[in-house]
């Protein structure tokens, strides 16, 4: 009995540590590890390869000093400032907008009939998604340019034009209310105290008022999710645009992540490459911190 | 009363009709896309040319036997890795998330934050040093190059969930099971499981979603066309049917129909789980 | 119950997927063996003649087996450079002369100079050296430009760009084009004006049509590049043939460096023929049809016959004879494609006095323009092969380099010229007669100056130099004005050049 107990006692001390390895293990392998050697090579000209194969040579801060000379890298910036503006307005007001509508669904089974609506664009595969933008903003036979040629006008190339290319990338997933936004916002209005809102309604306070004065400033903590995350999302997000236009025309619709990519994977410089991601981690770092910033709420959550 | 009454539900039915209104307008416009998909995916290539908004007839159903066979490989491809990678990351997230809720250990508070910080690491810091990473351990070019990542990645949004879970269970549970001497890792089986069932569900739906929509990372980490997931797939078969959309627009719908299919099949599920990654 | 039955479903799926994951990897091992060659396309006689090539090599000799392996397009280079920095590269990879640089910069590539030197076992002529069985500059235009004698990569064919005329439209015209001072037999062949090519657009554009479309896509079509060179070729020949110190037909990254850091070197931000190419350009391209930057296929819309012309690469005749070639006569129901007669003709020439359009401002005057030169526009060495370091590990180097000469010998670029319409770079060949178009008299090869920087450098340098005049020639408000084009080619130019004379000690 005494043994019994001493062996459950040992098996009680190594269980967790058994149990946490595998995933340590792998985490350690293919996220712990890629992050070092991000961060430590984008201090060298490397051309990945590992044990004396190929290049791999410290340059100091030469990859950073590179960047900061090349305008490329700069313009890719501007893109993506406006792709970051943009995504966050449109993120801001229209799945609210859709949420606050669907939540004002009295019925609870309407109400979530109306959500899993929004829901469904979700299920299928995004590159589905961008190949179908793709054929609708078509020069050719695109769905645009089949409405304007019916009344008579001459195609366009929204997407092959400096002009209208960010807007045409933009505009895609247009009224961009199917998405997890949604339900952040759907959910965060339920978990509202209905008595305010019911104290509010015996005032006499109209729908829309209610909507101001009530439900937008307690939602702050959804707001500022959802800014940070359409952000880190929007700095991310390049293989829509590669998908799309390939970052032309020109560098029109150039973004950093994709110059990463191409710096890493057509010139194979993966030192640069290092140097460009780790960039954009402090830009989404500081990001994040601004969301604090901007959205600061006086209660600890 | 009567006449109170009606002016009451006069009054709300307008302000519902507003609300419908525009709930079904937002509605049109999101599935605009889905009807030109559908439309064009009966369509020949010449019937395509004289216009793509519209149904033309007769409806060319072969774009859909053509594309059957060019998809499905790609969709068994993806199925299997998004299935296994699932599986996988379900049990790890279980095994860790439960070791973090029920154990008190040396170290417990470093190694959980070791696991979170993985959340704030952006994806894309990570994505050329991985890759070399795969390279360097010969699985390029094999299905394992998305699988092992993917379960590490994959399970600590998992382990969070579930740890948050497992502390809120009471301990007298599995109490009475160590008692009757039972090894550590069967009470897990036995015990733990069952009882994690439901935040079983959201992380195994979180992941399979996330896996069955991932592009980036098989697109740098698998090159060969037999071993394609249904995003490359798609893009491959975009490449070589430039002439013949239809049955592009086919192979869009084919590969989207099996994921469709499972959220059609596990549809409260799939909102509540949904729901629950969003908070979090 | 029922929970079990779902439970053993589900068991009995992943235990499935985790095995097929495991057979695959064992399905899909690669062969040791072999020589293994690799190369990327969509394009399918290529293909198969490439694994006839293989076929042959391997019955004719015993002591190497070639192994080809076609891989995607979309990805090869992620591909390529993973196997290369993996160190598990195929034996022989096809390449591009910027990919070879780049690959070479990182000493992941077998040097060919030695080998270069013996001559060619499979060649008739066994005196010569290998090096001297390829005709024109087709190889040295592959020296590698940042090291003096280092050739990583071997050329089997090359290119070039011309026009291809869809007959039946232009004949249906006849009469309009009198009208507006063409005539069909005696205008319009090898000789034509570009004045007399935009008279002909002219008729067709009355129509409400796009008289040619020019494909300027995404990142991998450099369709405007080649028109630079073009007009720069006939209006700067002086000068560029001044350049070309060794007299060797083209201008090596040396001479380009002398060239723009020589003290009378070329500005190219004020080079008043650079400028006008440009201009004209520019305003040429107006006429050049909805899409010509996006992504849509233009050779779509002259196989329609929408469009009556086409420039077109070598490369591009291979699709217009499979898409055309295997049609009826009549498009059926699901094909919209139908068969017609068309040639090829070199691009227009410039004249001193150059017609775009009847406007003000639609006539382009050229002073230093050279006229009569050979107007066709070809000699990048394409179809390039390249060795990877690693295949000296296993010992299959030799066998290596022994495919590529069997690949290079005339025999066998008689046999890809006919099957997959490729143009030979080697001496003494023979080709049929749809590919004879599109070489020029004794296969000389007539660019000796690329200006999109393509002798220079990797990708990214390139790529600079034809976004940069995507950007230029686009409509609305954010195109780039050509001064600041100019200034960007200029300072683009110094900095690439002066990097280069530094690593390689030149002028210094």
């Amino acid at each position: 009995m005494n043994l019994k107990l001493k062996k459950k006692l040992k098996g009680d001390k190594i269980a967790p540590y058994l149990m946490i390895a595998p995933t340590l293990i792998l985490l350690a392998i293919f996220a712990l590890y890629p992050v070092v050697l991000s961060i430590v090579k984008s201090f060298f000209r490397w051309s990945g390869g590992f044990g004396g194969n190929g290049i791999n040579q410290f340059v100091g801060f030469g990859n950073y000093l590179q960047l900061f000379k090349d305008p490329v890298f700069w313009q890719s910036w501007g893109n993506s400032l406006f792709f970051m503006v943009t995504g966050v307005v449109v993120n801001l007001i229209f799945p609210f907008l859709c949420g606050f509508m669907i939540f004002s669904v009295k019925n609870p089974k309407a109400s979530y009939r109306w959500r899993v609506a929004f829901v469904v664009p979700m299920v299928v595969p995004s590159m589905v998604i961008f190949l179908l933008w793709q054929f609708i903003y078509d020069v050719d036979i695109g769905v645009i340019n089949n409405i304007i040629r019916i009344f008579g006008g001459s195609g366009v190339d929204l997407l092959g034009s400096a002009s209208s290319v960010k807007w045409a990338i933009r505009f895609m997933g247009f009224p961009w209310v199917g998405g997890t936004f949604l339900l952040v916002y759907i959910a965060g209005l339920g978990n509202i105290d209905n008595s305010v809102r019911e104290a509010a309604r015996i005032d006499g306070a109209s729908r829309l008022r209610q909507l101001l004065f009530i439900d937008i400033p307690l939602l702050k903590p959804q707001f500022k999710m959802v800014f940070t995350l359409s952000v880190i999302g929007e700095i991310q997000d390049f293989v829509k645009i590669q998908t799309i236009t390939g970052g032309g025309p020109g560098y029109y619709s150039y973004v950093p992540g994709l110059y990463m990519y191409k710096t890493a994977f057509d010139s194979g410089e993966y030192g640069l490459a290092s140097a460009m991601g780790v960039l954009m981690m402090l830009v989404m770092l500081g990001f994040t911190y601004l969301s604090n910033f901007l959205f600061k709420t006086e209660a600890a959550d | 009363m009567l006449q109170a009454y009606k002016a009451n539900k006069r009054k709300i039915s307008a302000g519902t009709v507003i609300n419908r209104v525009m709930l079904v307008i937002f509605l049109i416009f999101t599935l605009v896309p889905f009807y030109v998909l559908i439309v064009n995916s009966f369509k020949t290539q010449n019937q395509l040319l004289g216009g793509v908004l519209f149904f033309s007839y007769p409806l060319y159903w072969k774009n859909y036997s053509d594309a059957f066979v060019k998809m499905l490989p790609f969709i068994w491809n993806s199925v299997t890795v998004t299935v296994v990678s699932t599986a996988g990351v379900t049990f790890l997230a279980a095994l860790c998330g439960y070791a973090f809720g029920h154990y008190v250990f040396r170290g417990k508070r470093v190694l959980f934050a070791a696991i979170l910080v993985n959340m704030m690491i952006p994806s894309i810091l990570t994505l050329v040093p991985s890759y070399l990473v795969i390279i360097r351990l010969g699985l390029y070019n094999t299905q394992f190059a998305l699988l092992l990542p993917y379960l590490a990645g994959g399970s600590v949004m998992g382990i969070y969930l579930v740890r948050g879970f497992v502390e809120q269970l009471p301990k007298t549970v599995f109490e009475a099971a160590k008692i009757d001497g039972i090894s550590e890792f069967r009470c897990f089986i036995s015990i733990g499981i069952p009882l994690l069932g439901t935040i079983l569900t959201t992380v195994s739906i979180l992941a399979l979603l996330n896996f069955w929509n991932d592009i980036v990372w098989p697109m740098l980490v698998i090159e060969k066309s037999a071993l394609k997931t249904i995003p490359l797939g798609l893009l491959e078969f975009n490449q070589q049917q430039g002439s013949n959309k239809g049955a592009l627009f086919a192979g869009y719908i084919l590969a989207s129909i099996p994921l469709l299919v499972y959220f059609a099949l596990n549809m409260r599920s799939f909102m509540d789980s949904l729901t629950e990654g969003a908070i979090k | 119950m029922r929970i079990h039955v779902k439970q053993g479903i589900l068991a009995v799926l992943v235990a499935v997927c985790v095995f097929t994951m495991g057979f695959n990897v064992f399905r899909f091992r690669e062969n040791s063996s072999k020589l293994r060659l690799a190369f990327w396309g969509t394009n399918l006689p290529y293909y198969n003649a490439l694994q006839e090539v293989a076929e042959m090599y391997n019955e004719r000799q015993d002591k190497y087996q070639v192994e080809v392996q076609r891989q995607d397009a979309g990805n090869y280079r992620i591909w390529m450079s993973s196997q290369l920095a993996g160190g598990t590269a195929p034996d022989i990879l096809a390449t591009t002369s910027v990919y070879a640089n780049a690959d070479a910069q990182n000493g992941y590539l077998y040097d060919f100079a030695e080998v270069l030197n013996e001559p060619n076992p499979y060649n008739a002529d066994s005196e010569i050296s290998w090096r001297d069985s390829f005709a024109g500059t087709y190889l040295s235009q592959l020296e590698d430009p940042n090291k003096k004698g280092r050739f990583t990569n071997i050329p089997t064919s090359t290119v070039s760009v011309r026009i291809v005329i869809n007959e039946e439209m232009l004949e249906s015209k006849r009469d309009a084009l009198d009208a507006n001072g063409i005539n069909i037999d005696t205008d319009i062949n090898e000789d034509w004006t570009f004045s007399q090519f935009r008279k002909v657009c002219e008729v067709f554009e009355a129509d409400g049509k796009t008289a040619m479309q020019i494909a300027n896509q995404q990142y991998i079509n450099y369709h405007v590049s080649w028109l630079l060179d073009i007009f720069m070729a006939q209006v700067k020949y002086d000068e560029i043939t001044e350049w070309d110190e060794n007299d060797n037909g083209m201008i090596e990254s040396e001479e380009i460096c002398g060239m723009i850091l020589g003290d009378d070197g070329m500005n190219f931000s004020s080079d008043s023929d650079f400028k006008e190419v440009l201009r004209f350009m520019k305003y040429w391209s107006k006429y050049w049809g909805d899409g010509f930057n996006s992504r849509s296929d233009t050779s779509e819309k002259f196989l329609r016959q929408e469009v009556p012309m086409m420039f077109c690469g070598s490369w591009g005749v291979a699709g217009i004879e499979m898409t055309l070639g295997n049609q009826n006569p009549d498009a059926d129901q699901t094909n919209p494609y139908t068969m017609f007669e068309y040639k090829s003709l070199p691009f227009p020439r410039l004249t001193p006095q150059t017609y775009v359009d009847g406007q003000d401002g639609g006539t382009f005057t050229f002073s230093n323009l050279k006229e009569g030169l050979p107007l066709q526009e070809m000699g990048e060495p394409s179809g390039c092969f390249c060795i990877p370091l690693s295949t000296q590990k296993s010992g299959k180097t030799e066998g290596a380099v022994d495919f590529l000469r069997f690949f290079t010998s005339p025999e066998i670029a008689a046999y890809m010229a006919d099957a997959a319409y490729e143009i030979p770079v080697m001496k003494g060949v023979e080709v049929n007669e749809i590919m004879s178009d599109f070489l020029p008299p004794d296969n000389s090869q007539t660019v000796r100056m690329r200006f999109g920087l393509q002798n220079l450098s990797s990708g990214t340098a390139e790529e600079f130099h034809f976004k940069r005049m995507q950007m230029y020639l686009a409509t609305g408000r954010d195109a780039i004005s050509l001064n600041a084009l100019c200034s960007d080619v200029q300072k683009k130019y110094v900095e690439i050049t002066s990097q280069l004379a530094e690593d390689n000690g030149w002028y210094l």
